[in-house]
């Protein structure tokens, strides 16, 4: 079976999950769902399929007005959020106090409400319950759909709060949850004998992988693993990935339409959605009346234009959909020339496809159209400003452009990702930051001061220091050559700068027309994708070592045939290195089975994706990256869940 | 009224408004919860594979088990001595000597779990750090609140004081359910930057004067005060006065009313809704005081007072300058999507330097003079010539090109070119 085919399983499991749970609350159900959850569960299962399953009516959950219950339960199903659940319970007390028969419900053991929590029911959600005064009256579930597959090596868990919890609320409730998906993911393709985990939160869900056990099937596993390696990321080991401005089609497209379940809204403007309407022109002109069917898919097999562009440059792409386009008008006017029976034919057997095929070109071109409208006039300013901020040449300068982008094109969400940037790649000092706050909330409002707290929790920008005294001292203690950033240090040693130094890696993309970097205008290479060329090319422990050695927070877990040592124990590559030498421990490389498996905590960014593909195109030998995170997101949707 | 809106209305009662959704967002392929719709395609391609040759059985079925939120279930043919040996070991384990291996499993695996058997201090606090440990926040969680409720304040507190990262998740809870208990808590921690920045947060968005005026009073005094935070704060209660509602706009947005509302033949700088006056006590950047003001007048067709905002006099000079704080370029593209005449462009486009520049920009909009001016400084005949042509006859345009190439031609003699023919 190949692994598109297990992928695509997962679908299956999650059906055999929700219908499980399903089948054990007794009696005729009417079903709430949260309308962020109904777009996602469209892609498990059809309404059909729910109503199959004892469902008698479908409903949207909503948070001002109760539905009352006739003589169904009602069956709720909502994210995993205590604001949203405790919503639910009020509207719950509120239909039980008018329901004549609840004590005696009560009494019987009938549980007439029962509320499905996505991806989990957090253990003092039955603590929430008991205080509120609704245990007995109300039973708890949970249901994880683990991954949905959008694309051809593309997975998400569609669990969008991910980012702010962990990485801005300090709150790891979640961390259990992905570690349970990922191990579905390996019952389902087997186990990696390499697990590689970068940053805190990576460490953690692969430690909790590994405290769950391996699955019952490890015992006499059907098949090989389809993934030698299984490589967990945390968002904030690369950044930059998110903020800078991709330059590939599919990335474009997240940066300019709202997307949702694989989906983008070609109707949708992000960017002038970001302004202040004081300065908004368009409302003038009248809107154009929003065709019905605007939507497009993200995914190859349902929209092979975007398959065949998605990671393709921007500028080549939409060349690419207006010849696609003419070469359609063309063949409609070849029809006129034709001969009555060749038309029949033609109507009958060509016609429907071609009808279809204009139809989504046509909004491919719209969609184009649309891209340049909005960033043609700043897209090479943008690229210049990005690229003079990694070359960390003048802070000063840039700081005084990006003040002027503010004033003058303010966008509340894209401002911030240029300064955070600036900050990653540059630092900024307190009166720096203190400026741009100023400016900041002068312009979007002022309740937005607390933004820059959640960014630098994120670590995104950084801590405002106190007051003048200790600014002071830090301006004595601290001479004024200005040290490498975490970022800079970083990106050298993965040497994710192209340009930057002589090495064999980056002679050995340079070659080719196509780097990894292309997506971001040859700028910078994801991190993931350079972890992952550098593991596939790594001929020895040795060279691996050399290149990913000495760096903190990143952690092996190495498996062995033979079990002498502990499944999935984490290590440091050098005692790993000292086993091989000794041979205690075989090497593993260079990797016979070229098929890894990435998951990035916090949201995976289009760029990384197509980085990702890049470098399997450039190694080839049977090179296969698939990815996964919680969510795909764009750097204006990173800053933005920074925002409550 | 499409299908897909049919579908919803048949199923549900009048509680329910469809309207909200396409605010969230146009759904396109109706619905897939239509019946009509035919199958996806991944789909279709499902109906060939089985689950069984996805997943294992037993590897199906452990994750169906783990699913269920109680963990007391007995597992099936098992014989009724293994049984009792089972149970009697659970009991063991909830009553008195609690397994924390075995809790920090079910915790893991988010099973409802009874934590009544950790009796002793000891036990409640290495379960706890057990559970940091492993980073499981649900669980950390589901303990401190168990802790809270089985220990005194001193105690759960100091526990609270030790371990920062679970504070951070009980905090953020407490947040939801108990607010002020949360800025207690923070308070009580030695945390006045975290309580006065969640503070600061709620009360900016309720923009209650009165309790911004009290919050500024604290914060000014507690320690580590970040000047900038009390400068917002101040500006906030300063806002709200001045527009005795509680709207909530920013600055920026006043400003914008305030240059309608301003009189900017006579400026009256005592009015408390001068713009000039905003700008001050507000900080507010020149640019993008500049910016407001080019684009409220401009809206506004007022385009003469433009010259009062960029038209500076300096003491020294005593003469009235042109000065704009970004770049002019800029502003002429936005004059020209504001619609400014041609007299307002052909103003900004004159205080262009580079010639080459401005006759570029000159023809992107369209501004017929400020090309012969440049094309004049660039001394570029034929070009002029050319324009010329393009004009139609008997137009201001066309005698103020005509004129310069007629300048442009007795202009031969001047002293400059005279200095260079010798």
């Amino acid at each position: 079976m190949s692994l598109n085919q297990k992928l695509r399983g997962f679908q299956l499991i999650s059906q055999e999950k929700l219908q499980t749970l399903l089948h054990s609350i007794p009696n005729k159900k009417d079903l709430i769902i949260e309308p962020t959850i109904i777009h996602r569960l469209e892609h498990i299962v059809a309404a059909s399929w729910i109503k199959s399953k004892g469902v008698a009516k479908i409903f949207k959950f909503d948070p001002e007005t109760a539905i009352p219950r006739q003589q169904n339960t009602q069956v709720y199903l909502i994210n995993a959020n205590l604001s949203t659940f405790r919503r639910v319970l009020e509207q719950i007390w509120e239909l039980e106090s008018k329901d004549p028969n609840s004590v005696e419900n009560i009494e019987t053991g009938i549980k007439n409400y029962h509320i499905i929590f996505v991806p989990n029911c957090f253990s003092y959600f039955h603590t929430v319950l008991e205080e509120e005064g609704l245990y007995g009256t109300v039973q708890l579930h949970r249901f994880n759909w683990d991954f949905i597959l959008w694309d051809e090596d593309l997975l998400s868990m569609e669990v969008p709060q991910v980012f702010q919890d962990i990485f801005i609320k300090n709150d790891s409730s979640l961390i259990p949850s992905i570690a349970q998906s990922l191990r579905v993911m390996n019952m389902v393709c087997g186990q990696p004998d390499l697990v590689i985990s970068y940053g805190r939160n990576s460490e953690k869900v692969v430690d909790i992988i590994d405290q769950l056990g391996p699955p019952p099937s490890a015992k006499n596993p059907r098949n090989s693993s389809s993934f030698s390696t299984l490589i967990v990321v945390d968002r904030n080991k690369d950044y930059p990935s998110c903020l800078l401005t991709p330059s590939i089609y599919s990335g474009l497209l997240l940066e300019v339409f709202n997307h949702k379940c694989g989906e983008i809204d070609a109707n949708s403007n992000k960017i002038s959605g970001q302004k202040l309407a004081i300065f908004n022109l368009e409302d003038k002109k009248a809107q154009k009346p929003s065709s019905s069917n605007s939507s497009i898919s993200l995914s190859s097999t349902k929209d092979e234009i975007f398959g065949e562009n998605k990671f393709k440059h921007f500028a080549q792409a939409s060349n690419l959909v207006r010849a696609q386009a003419k070469a359609i008008g063309l063949e409609v006017q070849n029809l006129n020339k034709m001969k009555l029976t060749e038309m029949q034919d033609y109507v009958v057997k060509k016609l429907p496809k071609i009808t279809e095929m204009k139809l989504k070109i046509t909004k491919h071109l719209n969609v184009c159209e649309k891209i340049i409208e909005e960033l043609a006039g700043s897209f090479q300013k943008l690229s210049n400003l990005e690229e003079e901020i990694l070359n960390n040449s003048n802070k000063k300068k840039t700081l005084t452009e990006i003040e002027e982008i503010l004033s003058t094109e303010g966008q509340k969400f894209n401002t911030l990702r240029l300064l955070c940037l600036v900050h990653l790649s540059m630092g900024l000092s307190s009166e720096e930051l203190s400026n741009f706050i100023r400016n900041y909330c002068n312009y979007f409002g002022l309740k937005y001061v607390y933004i820059f707290e959640n960014l630098a929790k994120a670590g995104l920008l950084p801590h405002i220091e106190e007051d003048k005294i200790t600014k002071k001292i830090g301006k004595i203690a601290i001479p004024m050559f200005q040290n490498q950033t975490e970022f800079q240090a970083t990106a050298n040693r993965f040497k994710l700068f192209p340009g930057s130094s002589e090495t064999s890696e980056k002679s050995a993309f340079d070659e080719s027309v196509f780097c990894p970097s292309n997506v971001f205008n040859k700028l910078y290479i994801p991190l993931v994708a350079q972890i992952a060329s550098i593991l596939i090319k790594s001929a020895s422990i040795d060279e691996l070592a050399q290149k990913l050695g000495n760096l903190d927070q990143i952690n092996f877990h190495w498996t062995t045939d033979d079990k002498s040592i502990d499944f999935y124990d984490s290590m440091n590559l050098k005692t790993i290195q000292a086993a091989v030498k000794k041979g205690e421990l075989a090497d593993k490389f260079p990797l016979k089975n070229r098929t890894i498996h990435i998951h990035i905590i916090g949201g995976v960014s289009y760029a990384e994706i197509a980085a990702c593909d890049l470098v399997s195109k450039l190694v080839g030998k049977g090179t296969k990256i698939v990815v996964s995170s919680d969510c795909i997101i764009s750097g204006s949707d990173l800053i933005a869940s920074n925002f409550d | 009224m499409d299908s897909a809106e049919a579908y919803w209305n048949c199923s549900s009662s009048n509680a329910f408004s469809f309207d909200d959704d396409d605010v969230d967002g146009k759904r396109s392929s109706k619905y897939l919860f239509d019946d009509d719709i035919p199958v996806p395609q991944e789909q279709n391609q499902e109906t060939n594979s089985n689950i069984h040759d996805i997943i294992s059985d037993e590897d199906l079925k452990m994750i169906l088990d783990e699913q269920s939120l109680d963990s007391y279930t007995v597992p099936k043919g098992i014989s009724p001595e293994d049984e009792l040996k089972l149970l009697r070991r659970r009991l063991q384990y909830v009553l008195h000597s609690p397994s924390i291996r075995f809790t920090l499993h079910k915790l893991m695996l988010g099973k409802k779990c009874l934590l009544e058997a950790y009796k002793s201090l000891e036990d409640k606090e290495r379960l706890l750090v057990n559970l940091i440990e492993t980073r499981n926040g649900d669980g950390i969680l589901a303990v401190l609140i168990f802790l809270s409720k089985t220990l005194n304040e001193r105690q759960f507190n100091r526990i609270l004081l030790t371990h920062p990262d679970a504070c951070d998740i009980y905090v953020n809870f407490l947040i939801e359910m108990k607010y002020s208990k949360a800025i207690e808590l923070l308070t009580m921690m030695g945390r006045s930057h975290d309580s006065s920045m969640l503070q600061i947060k709620t009360e900016l968005a309720k923009n209650n004067r009165q309790k911004l005026r009290q919050l500024l009073n604290e914060y000014v005094n507690s320690p580590g005060v970040i000047p900038i935070y009390c400068q917002i704060l101040n500006n906030a209660i300063s806002l709200s006065e001045l527009l005795e509602s509680q709207d909530n706009l920013s600055p920026v947005e006043v400003l914008y009313k305030a240059c309608s509302r301003h009189s900017w033949k006579d400026q009256n700088l005592s009015d408390p809704w001068s713009p000039y006056k905003l700008m001050n006590e507000h900080q507010i950047s020149p640019i993008q005081f500049e910016w407001v003001g080019l684009n409220e007048r401009a809206r506004a067709k007022a385009f003469m007072d433009l010259e009062g905002i960029f038209e500076k006099t300096s003491f020294l000079v005593k003469q009235k300058q042109f000065h704009i704080s970004f770049n002019l370029e800029l502003a002429i593209l936005r004059l020209l999507l504001l619609e400014a005449p041609q007299a307002v462009l052909y103003l900004f486009l004159s205080k262009v330097t580079n010639n080459s520049r401005k006759l570029a920009l000159a023809r992107q909009v369209k501004c017929n003079k400020a090309v012969v001016d440049s094309l004049v400084a660039l001394k570029e005949l034929p070009e002029l010539e050319k324009l010329k042509l393009s004009l139609s006859e008997g137009t201001e345009d066309f005698f103020y090109c005509e004129q310069s190439i007629k300048n442009l031609g007795t202009k031969k003699w001047t002293n400059s070119n005279l200095k260079l023919l010798k």
